[in-house]
């Protein structure tokens, strides 16, 4: 472990008198200086620039400390084969996975260190801002509720379709109604009743109401405080400009004192609103229940995709959540810099960066790459291949690319700090498992062989 | 010097084949080569630019693997990591960490060696008073001149107090002060710590100065080796030397010569002074003249951790030998460096003087094992015994 430790000591050394990572260093800690007082956000509230100053924060941070980590690891190797200093350090009693461990140790010291002080300068920079007038009235509560706590957000429990698609075929029995009907005649009633509630059960029709139940809330009813019902209905012909008359009947209804006086309130659609709700409406089970009605007569209002309806309520601080995305964000760089010492184990430096660069480029817009793929794929669009004869293989070459390079959107938990929501500590685990010990491992595990197979010295005769 | 049945290293059909991108066969660096050193030998690798030392010094190390035959170092194969422990190895230029300064450098070593940090930082202390860069130990390497760099690449070899020591032109852009130094150096740690040294120079004084054994390399094949004074003695020549003969004793010598053995005198000259003396002598006077000069200081003592403890020599070298059959922890050093006696310098030089007293009384020139070698020895012990003095005399 000693011989670990000096290389990554070493590593750190060496990238703090390297000019390189000064500039960086310099960059980041000057762009979260000035952030705070050139985000404008939506240009009117408090809440708005705070969280525009973080979504830009995290971003920059991410990509600077990922192109950092990408020039220190693509050169850690590579430069002390071209230097040739590697002479003096594997003629030690150092075994080469050792120098690979130790090299990937010091940059990602490096990277806590730094990702240490992005903590504390967000920090300070939310500070600052939180401390600014604002003269929009519950700007500041928004500010302090939605962006400087992290909110657990429970979604409705859909109710047992089955079960409702049996009551309802009980009904028509006792309507006498499917006594013509064969048994699979009836069998296909069910399964369409099914999938009508399905497709049914988040929508109201003018006029009437229906019960959204949310379910396993970890709150103390005893409390003073409040629960947010968050949502967004929506037009069926997709209409923004509308105005929607809802009324919210809160409360378990077989227990009176989780009943709430109703709220009655004229919502645009398209747009998400929140209603405080006094804790004491959930019941003693941890359940609460919401009646929501369309009170207008014009159109049935939907609740369309899964965060257009939800109950949020406050666990905990922001910096819990901003410390977990910058942990999330390290296993990132962490995956990166296996790759880029992998890389420096057997190529220059110069074409260990554009390798990494485009494994950079593929993990931030997979999901893009692969759409890209598909419409030029002559098997979807039903047209001749615009690549001729290499079509197939390029496209299978790019596919098991894609493929193989982690998809970093699903490691990206800047919008939960943005949005004040929690972020899961199994997502936390979850990127360190598979960024770090699975593929990193895998990577340094190749970088090892590679050194370890590789002749360090050139040909001098 | 007297060798033990297990060569240190030993090279059987050692080749070496540099290949292109499409695997064609470039050059062959080293070809068949054969090579056995012994413990405690100061062995030279000689040759020209290119001639295949360097290579071969490379592959001792597992800097490159040999394209055919076999290489051992103490018994075992180079890539072996635990071996390393017990190996010195100064390259051919000093390649160091140019953003680190001189203890900086020394310390990440010794850290690589798992020395323990009070020992660290006592032997960086000493080897840093040894090169003489004490003064310049918070300076980057960066800003060193070559001579400088020289000589905390020799430091940073013998940090772990090595059993073998591989130099690879270990003189090149030193002074002749410090050419000298590093030469004393090689024969103080061969003759009184009984260290295995690999020398590798196209300096051919350099060689002939330390070197008991050589092998001589030319386009990667061994075209000489063998004990030095062999392959350099003149078995039909004769040379007297006296103090200055008046011109008719010269004469008569020259008459009775030739009735005699019926032989001529080739040549008969008053013998100049060697270059390497007349100038160490001037920069002594100068140096007595206390005059400045800027760079690296003249070379200290000997490091105490180099200097002190029993020399296990030939006990030792057998048992890493032996050792070698069964597995060694890494990072073990081989010898324990006893606690620093109270005036090493002294006891060292004492301990020279004594030695060199023994070999010029214990046998007659004709018969002596190593005349050059003794011959050197006794302008070591000089100069030592006189920068002892001169040191010690500003404390008294």
């Amino acid at each position: 472990m000693q011989g670990i430790w000096a290389i990554a000591r070493l590593m750190v050394a060496e990238s703090i008198r390297r000019r390189v990572a000064i500039v960086f260093i310099a960059v980041q800690l000057g762009l979260l200086a000035v952030l705070p007082f050139v985000v404008e956000g939506d240009g009117v509230t408090l809440r708005s620039r705070v969280q525009s100053c973080l979504a830009y924060a995290l971003g920059a941070v991410g990509l600077l400390l990922s192109l950092l980590t990408v020039f220190l690891s693509c050169a850690a190797v590579a430069d002390e084969i071209r230097n040739k200093t590697v002479f003096t350090v594997v003629s030690k009693p150092l075994a080469r996975w050792k120098l690979v461990a130790g090299k990937w140790l010091g940059i990602m010291l490096l990277n806590a260190a730094l990702l240490g002080v992005t903590l504390l300068a967000v920090s300070a920079a939310v500070w600052y801002l939180a401390r600014q007038p604002t003269s929009v009235p519950g700007d500041r509560e928004a500010l302090q509720f939605e962006v400087l706590s992290v909110r657990h957000g429970v979604k409705p429990s859909p109710p047992d379709f089955q079960a409702l698609a049996e009551e309802e075929i009980r009904r028509l029995r006792q309507e006498n109604r499917l006594q013509d009907v064969s048994p699979d005649g009836v069998e296909a009633v069910r399964r369409s009743l099914v999938d009508n509630y399905r497709a049914g059960w988040r929508s109201i029709p003018p006029g009437q109401g229906r019960q959204f139940i949310f379910r396993n809330l970890r709150v103390d009813r005893e409390q003073e405080g409040y629960l947010h019902l968050r949502f967004k209905p929506t037009h069926p012909g997709g209409l923004s400009d509308v105005a929607a008359l809802v009324r919210l009947y809160c409360g378990d209804p077989e227990d009176p004192d989780t009943q709430m006086a109703p709220v009655e309130m004229e919502c645009l659609v398209d747009r998400f609103q929140t209603v405080p709700i006094p804790l004491a409406a959930v019941n003693r089970e941890g359940v609460f229940y919401v009646l929501i009605a369309s009170a207008d007569r014009g159109f049935t209002i939907t609740f369309e995709g899964d965060d257009s309806l939800e109950l949020l309520y406050g666990i905990g601080q922001f910096h819990w959540n901003l410390f977990c995305c910058l942990a999330i964000l390290w296993c990132r760089l962490a995956f990166l810099a296996a790759g880029g010492l992998a890389a420096s184990c057997f190529v220059s430096f110069p074409v260990a960066c554009m390798a990494m660069m485009l494994v950079l480029f593929v993990s931030a817009s997979g999901g893009f790459l692969m759409d890209a793929m598909e419409w030029v794929d002559p098997g979807t669009t039903g047209k001749a291949d615009p690549m001729w004869i290499f079509g197939p293989p390029l496209r299978w070459i790019g596919r098991t690319f894609v493929r193989l390079v982690p998809d970093f959107s699903r490691y990206d938990a800047t919008g939960n700090v943005a949005s004040g929501r929690l972020i899961p500590l199994v997502w936390t685990f979850q990127a360190a498992a598979y960024l770090v010990l699975v593929r990193g491992l895998i990577l340094g595990v190749l970088a090892s062989v590679i050194l370890t197979w590789r002749e360090v010295a050139r040909p001098t005769a | 010097m007297v060798a033990t049945a297990v060569p240190v290293v030993q090279a059987v059909g050692l080749t070496k084949a540099f290949k292109d991108f499409w695997h064609r066969q470039r050059v062959l660096a080293v070809d068949r080569l054969d090579l056995d050193i012994h413990a405690n030998e100061v062995f030279g690798l000689l040759g020209p630019n290119g001639s295949g030392k360097t290579t071969t010094i490379k592959m001792l190390l597992g800097l490159l693997y040999p394209t055919r035959g076999r290489i051992g170092v103490f018994g075992r194969p180079p890539t072996d990591v635990a071996v390393k422990a017990r190996i010195g190895y100064l390259p051919e230029e000093s390649y160091l960490y140019r953003f680190l300064n001189a203890r900086e450098t020394l310390d990440f070593y010794g850290r690589l060696f798992r020395i323990p940090r009070p020992e660290r930082r006592r032997r960086v202390d000493q080897l840093l008073e040894m090169v003489g860069l004490a003064g310049e130990a918070r300076r980057r390497i960066g800003e060193y001149s070559k001579g400088m760099a020289r000589r905390i690449g020799l430091a940073q070899a013998l940090i772990n107090d090595p059993a073998l020591l591989i130099l690879d032109e270990p003189t090149t852009g030193l002074d002749p002060i410090g050419t000298r130094e590093i030469k004393d150096l090689i024969l103080f740690l061969n003759r009184e710590k009984r260290k295995t040294i690999l020398l590798c120079s196209h300096l051919l004084a350099d060689v002939e100065d330390v070197c008991q054994r050589v092998t001589v390399l030319y386009g990667g094949r061994r075209q000489a080796m063998g004990d030095i004074r062999e392959l350099l003695s003149q078995r039909d020549l004769t040379q007297i030397t006296t103090e200055r003969l008046e011109p008719s004793t010269i004469e008569e010598i020259r008459r009775l010569i030739e009735r005699l053995e019926g032989k001529s005198v080739l040549s008969v000259t008053a013998p100049s002074d060697k270059l390497e003396s007349f100038f160490l002598r001037i920069v002594r006077e100068a140096r007595q003249a206390r005059l400045r000069t800027s760079g690296a200081a003249s070379g200290g003592q000997i490091a105490d951790f180099l200097a002190s403890g029993s020399a296990e020599g030939e006990a030792l070298i057998a048992s890493l030998v032996t050792a070698s059959t069964r597995p060694a922890p890494a990072g073990t050093t081989p010898e324990t460096p006893a606690p620093p006696p109270e005036e090493p310098a002294r006891e060292v030089i004492d301990e020279l003087v004594a030695g060199a007293r023994r070999s010029a009384e214990g046998s007659p020139p004709e018969e002596s094992p190593a005349p050059q070698a003794a011959e050197a020895d006794t302008g070591v012990i000089d100069d030592l015994v006189r920068r002892a003095q001169e040191r010690r005399a500003p404390g008294e």
